[in-house]
């Protein structure tokens, strides 16, 4: 097992776990964190593929830079919104946002 | 070639002129033009007239040339490929000179009948649609094009019927006539269908150069769809039931598409499909027989309805049923002939009867009308050469026409066609000169305050009138003389090129025979002149002996009856479903079992819409793993 | 290459962007916030403009090579008339969406300026979307599409249904992105190359069972993110509620828009980078192309809010959509490509007509959406009955309208494909669909109108801009229905470059 394995079970396991908190967490600011984790393994991933795959080009670092900024803008974006909803409903709690169905 | 700069011209200003008029109208009508509505349309319409009337000179002047004319490409999609071919011949242009003219003087006609309605520029605006439709549908040169325009047609049909879509019997006759006319045209894209995948074109020439290679039990269902369009188009038994509802809509609608040329287009249809259909005998058998129980079925009933419009709807299904009886025998072009001289005098039949209606201020039963001859002389001569023409008494236009057909059949050995044709031209006597002696003789039956209203309609109205009863009068002696061989055969004879070496038609009607039916036809003028002149009481008791026939007659043959409980009405259904699969039951707002299937289901998969946000992340992981497991099986395989 | 020339490859997508900012300067300086639509549509005009100078160009080799598309950024991005096609597309999308968006912001007194911005940056990111060749491009512009369109979705926050939908939006949407994201993380990993001509050429060499497993977690992570963008089932779950909460002209825009990026952009991905796999991918589509296709229609029948409804329709759509990727990878022909070109025009026309129907009747009157509501709308409304009658022909497909021809190129696609069996199953499911379509005719033309329809006055702020733009849309519905062959050439001629053939 070379590294890049080590890497990227690390970068898995990162995703899954923010995942699994996407799925689960009712509070949509713990919502919002996780999706940042997930954003963030997908960035071990990155940076690590370009370290250590052969014959793999840089842009993989250049990739994750670009991540971080989008990440940052989505949370900009993400807290915004529940700001604005939680001005009308007055909770963060995902499962109260169910008028919309069927 | 001489001429055909001009042609092309023409013909693109033909088809080009009413549809730009419909899209002024429709658009600027209301806010702009209002009252006036009428100037634009009537003017384009009176030009395409001019130029339908130089197109058919120009037939005339090359008799062996078709005008052909692939404008450009349609359609091409690999082996399927469909133009905006235009095609000009014999037939084209005696379709062209009635849908015209006849189409021209319609609108002049309408400028006084529909004055002050509120729906004025509406109604020019879907006229001028219609003009379009109709023009794309006698000029196209292929069976998708001319597909195209049947719809068009339609469409403005159900339009013009519902115009006045408040009243609820409009609506509902819209409705009818929608949903008949699905079924007819199923059969027909079915038959196109079939069309092309025979003969890998659906380009007429084309498909009638194929023509005898295709094998015979394939043609006939070719043949048989084909005529199922054309039975749902013309009002043949048993999809006549919308025609007679369609006499909801205006007047001048009644006279131009449900008299003049949309029914005429399955007439048209057939005619044009003549080198597939004179191939398949046992088609022409069936073209016949339909053909002929149409017209006697439709003029049984004719003689006691009571409504003025009714008696001409069902005088007009016995006349289709008439040329389809031609076209079935074999005497095309006398079928032709009758579509022509037919066109002019049923189209002035029912302006007549508009006039009738207005001046009796919207009344439409005969049996309160009378004596109006002397208060509206100019709509009640027109109307008694409509009529006359109609009941084929020399020399009147019907006479021509519905003599070669009754003599063809006879020579043709159809000798009970011949009896049914004749005791049809009887009928069709009697109910005609009841019509005229009813609304015109004896004494009036209208109210006091109706009675000091009625007046004569206003110029722009009678003028058509007068100019419909010319050729009404005068066209079969023209152009039919003398019977079987007159320039009309000539005229036809490169459309129908097979008939003179088939030999089984056309071998010239006896004078006896002509004599003998002209006689019926006075018969009929008398036995209709004691009942509702002599002896008014005479129909009453008739009908007191002999009630089952007089109930059948009256109530239409029970067919709506028909059609409401037994299960055509789930046939209609069913074909309807199949060709657009739904939408008839949408219309028809039925519950159909299989849409209320799928319905339910939908139903049922709602609530797997939870609204909660996590449960749909959790079905795209979901997804996401499941595609993983079953991408990973099939590759690992 | 100098940046210059790199500039000009994605000129259209900077002339857009710059009128974003120019919208968003100008509203803070000026009262009469109406010209801010005209700022933001001159923009989206003149992006087109050069788009179709530049396709003209490109056609006659002009500056440009015909034979070869001209790159930029070190092979990021590339210009062609692929990218062009669209760009012009989206730029029409995105006036009609302004048309349509001003008296209805204007009538809830919401901030315009704010809107034709962020509408401007989405597009922005759309135009990215195709003119990208390389992953990180790529993904960049994904997210410049996707961030102002959940604000887009949530911008009558104070309406709790809008609010609703614009969370459930952002926290699918984020999730699906990071989903995608590591997706192309791995695609990179396996191919060691961000371009798409470099992930085709790094994943031909490619061998041995791990590299397969690798490669296709990292194409169902890629395919998810492309699913959750045209919704796709089951990946569709977010747009009944988002597309039914929205202000309506974002829901007419992410269901045309949006979702016509998504295809564009993921059907040049998908072709240009996956090379030789392709065939297989194809196959494992089928399953979704079904599904949605399925799932769609069916749920679509018992909606009886037009908005939702016409939801499920759009996933329904995006199902014969698919059908295109799915014939152009099995037969390896670019004409299922073409005919998604040819059908995302056609959708577009017919979807914003039917939704501008929907904000024309709502911004006379208190009500619209349900079907109850519109009931007899053709004596109230004739001229917006007609209309919406021939978007829902259309949207059926029924000749002679444009939905008609964008159906029968994707089926005739399949079929060549010898696919028939799909395209058997996308028939019946569409004529299962004539079902929903045609009664919404059937209540506007037969049922009567409702208590309360009587219409308000002529409200304020014009409504010429939703007439205008609803009946142009009508008129291009019947007039491509009637003359087809012009668009499907440029469609063919957009597609023949990058795509072979």
């Amino acid at each position: 097992m070379n590294a890049l394995y080590w890497w990227l079970t690390l970068a898995v396991l990162l995703f899954c776990i923010g995942a699994f908190g996407v799925l689960v967490r009712r509070n949509v600011i713990v919502v919002v964190m996780c999706l940042e984790l997930m954003l963030n393994a997908v960035n071990i991933a990155l940076v690590a593929i370009s370290n250590f795959r052969a014959g793999a080009l840089g842009a993989g670092t250049l990739f994750s830079l670009f991540i971080i900024t989008l990440a940052a803008a989505e949370v900009t974006v993400g807290l915004a919104i529940v700001i604005a909803n939680y001005r009308n409903r007055r909770t963060v709690q995902t499962d109260q946002y169910d008028e919309l169905k069927g | 070639m001489e001429g055909t700069q001009y042609m092309k011209i023409a013909v693109a200003l033909i088809v080009l002129l009413p549809l730009a008029g419909f899209i002024i109208t429709l658009l600027l009508g209301k806010r702009l033009f209002r009252a006036r509505s009428h100037i634009l349309p009537v003017a384009l319409v009176t030009v395409t007239a001019v130029l339908s009337v130089y197109a058919f000179e120009w037939v005339v002047r090359h008799p062996d040339t078709a005008f052909v004319w692939n404008a450009f490409s349609w359609v091409a999609a690999g082996r399927f490929t469909v133009e905006w071919g235009f095609l000009v011949d014999p037939l084209t242009g005696i379709m062209l000179l009635v849908v015209g003219i006849i189409g021209m003087l319609v609108h002049y006609y309408s400028i006084g009948y529909m004055k002050d309605d509120p729906g004025y520029y509406r109604f020019f605006a879907y006229l001028n649609l219609f003009m379009f439709a109709m023009f794309v549908l006698i000029l196209a040169n292929n069976y998708l094009l001319l597909f195209l325009g049947w719809e068009g047609v339609g469409l403005c049909s159900y339009l013009l019927i519902s115009f006045w879509f408040r009243k609820k019997s409009a609506s509902q006759a819209g409705k009818k006539a929608f949903l008949v006319n699905r079924v007819g045209d199923f059969g027909f894209t079915l038959g196109m269908f079939l069309i092309f995948v025979t003969t890998g074109t659906l380009q007429f020439t084309g498909v009638f150069d194929k023509a005898e290679m295709i094998g015979s039990g394939t043609l006939l269902w070719i043949c048989l769809l084909l005529f199922t369009g054309a039975v749902g188009k013309s009002a043949q038994f048993p999809l006549h039931v919308w025609l007679p509802d369609a006499m909801e809509g205006p007047t001048p609608v009644s006279a131009l598409i449900h008299a003049a040329t949309m029914v005429n287009a399955g007439v048209y249809m057939v005619a044009r499909s003549y080198p597939l259909f004179v191939q398949a005998h046992t088609a022409m058998l069936i073209v016949m027989i339909i053909g002929t129980f149409t017209a006697i079925y439709s003029a049984y009933i004719a003689i006691t309805q009571n409504d003025i419009k009714k008696v001409i709807a069902y005088s007009t299904i016995s006349s289709l049923g008439f040329m389809f009886m031609a076209l079935g025998a074999g005497a095309w072009a006398a079928g032709i002939f009758y579509l022509f001289a037919h066109g002019f005098f049923k189209g002035l039949l029912f302006l007549c009867s508009g006039s009738v209606i207005h001046a009796m201020g919207g009344e439409q039963d005969m049996r309160n009308m009378g004596g109006l001859r002397k208060k509206i002389p100019i709509t009640f001569w027109t109307m008694l050469i409509g009529a006359i023409a109609l009941i084929g008494v020399f020399p009147f236009a019907g006479f021509w026409a519905k003599d070669e057909i009754l003599g063809s059949d006879f020579s043709g050995g159809y000798y009970v066609v011949w009896a049914v044709g004749i005791v049809t031209a009887f009928l069709t006597a009697v109910f005609a000169f009841r019509l005229i002696f009813m609304t015109f003789f004896g004494k009036s039956r209208a109210s006091e305050e109706v009675q000091r209203h009625i007046h004569e309609s206003a110029k722009v109205m009678t003028i058509p009138l007068v100019l419909l009863a010319i050729p009404a009068a005068l066209l079969g002696i023209l152009v039919g003389w003398p019977p079987d061989t007159g320039w009309i055969h000539t005229f036809l004879q490169p459309v129908f090129f097979d008939v003179e070496r088939e030999k089984f038609v056309w071998v010239g009607v006896g004078g006896g025979l002509m004599v003998f039916s002209v006689a019926v036809a006075l018969l009929g003028v008398y036995v209709a002149y004691v009942m509702y002149i002599r002896r008014t009481e005479l129909p009453g008791r008739l009908a007191a002996r002999l009630p089952v026939a007089y109930e059948a007659s009256f109530n239409k043959m029970y067919m709506d009856q028909v059609y409401e409980v037994v299960p055509i009405r789930s046939t209609i259904a069913f074909a309807g479903w199949l060709w657009t699969f739904f939408d008839v039951k949408v219309i028809d707002g039925a519950v159909n079992g299989l849409a209320r299937l799928w319905e339910l289901l939908g139903e049922r998969l709602r609530p797997l819409q939870t609204g909660r946000v996590q449960n749909y992340a959790f079905s795209i992981f979901a997804g996401m793993l499941v595609l993983v497991v079953v991408l990973a099986w099939v590759w690992g395989s | 290459m100098n940046a210059g020339n790199a500039v000009v490859v994605i000129l259209p997508g900077v002339v857009v962007a710059v009128g974003a900012f120019v919208v968003f300067l100008v509203d803070l300086f000026v009262a009469r916030k109406a010209v801010l639509a005209w700022i933001a549509a001159a923009g989206l005009i003149t992006g087109a403009a050069v788009a179709v100078g530049q396709w003209i160009s490109v056609s006659n080799g002009l500056h440009f090579n015909a034979r070869k598309p001209q790159t930029g950024f070190a092979g990021m991005v590339s210009l062609d008339k692929y990218a062009l096609f669209c760009v012009v597309l989206f730029a029409g999308i995105g006036v009609a969406t302004i048309m349509l968006s001003d008296a209805y912001l204007a009538r809830r007194k919401a901030a315009r300026g704010e809107f034709y911005g962020l509408l401007l940056l989405v597009i922005t990111g759309m135009i990215g979307m195709v003119v990208s060749t390389d992953v990180v491009a790529f993904f960049v512009s994904f997210e410049l599409m996707s961030l102002p369109t959940y604000v887009l979705a949530g911008y009558l926050w104070r309406d709790e249904r809008s609010g609703e939908a614009s969370i459930k939006y952002f926290v699918t949407g984020a999730f699906s992105s990071a989903i995608l994201a590591f997706g192309l993380a791995l695609v990179y990993g396996a191919s060691g190359q961000t371009t798409y001509s470099g992930i085709a050429a790094g994943l031909a060499k490619l061998s041995g069972l791990d590299a397969r497993g690798f490669l296709v977690v990292a194409f169902v992570l890629v395919v998810t993110g492309f699913g959750f963008k045209i919704s796709a089932v089951p990946f569709h779950n977010w747009a009944p509620d988002v597309y039914e909460g929205a202000p309506t002209p974002v829901t007419a825009f992410m269901a045309t828009g949006v979702k016509a990026a998504a295809f564009a952009g993921f059907a040049r991905l998908f072709v240009a980078a996956a090379g030789l796999q392709w065939q297989t991918w194809a196959h494992t589509m089928t399953i979704l192309a079904v599904l949605t296709m399925v799932v769609g229609n069916v749920l679509a029948l018992p909606q009886r809010n037009l908005k939702r409804m016409l939801a499920y329709s759009s996933i329904a759509h995006a199902g014969y959509l698919t059908l295109g990727l799915i014939a152009a990878g099995t037969s390896g022909k670019p004409l299922g490509i073409a005919a998604i070109l040819f059908y995302l025009f056609a959708y577009a026309l017919m979807n914003l007509g039917a939704f501008g129907v929907l904000i024309w009747i709502r911004n006379r009157r208190k009500f619209a959406y349900t079907l109850g509501e519109i009931g007899g709308l053709a004596r109230t409304m004739p001229w917006a009955a007609i209309l919406m009658a021939v978007f829902m022909v259309s949207l059926t497909g029924i000749p002679p309208t444009i939905g008609f021809w964008g159906k029968f190129y994707l089926f005739t696609a399949v079929v060549q494909a010898n696919l028939t069996w799909l395209a058997i199953v996308a028939v019946i499911m569409s004529s299962v669909s004539a079902y929903y379509y045609l009664r919404v005719v059937w209540y506007m033309y037969f049922r009567e109108a409702p208590q309360g329809a009587e219409m308000e006055a002529e409200p304020k702020s014009s409504q010429l801009g939703v007439t205008v733009a609803v009946s142009l849309a009508a008129a291009g519905v019947l007039v491509v229905g009637l003359f087809p062959e012009p668009l499907l050439k440029a469609a063919e001629g957009a597609v023949r470059l990058i795509f072979g053939g």
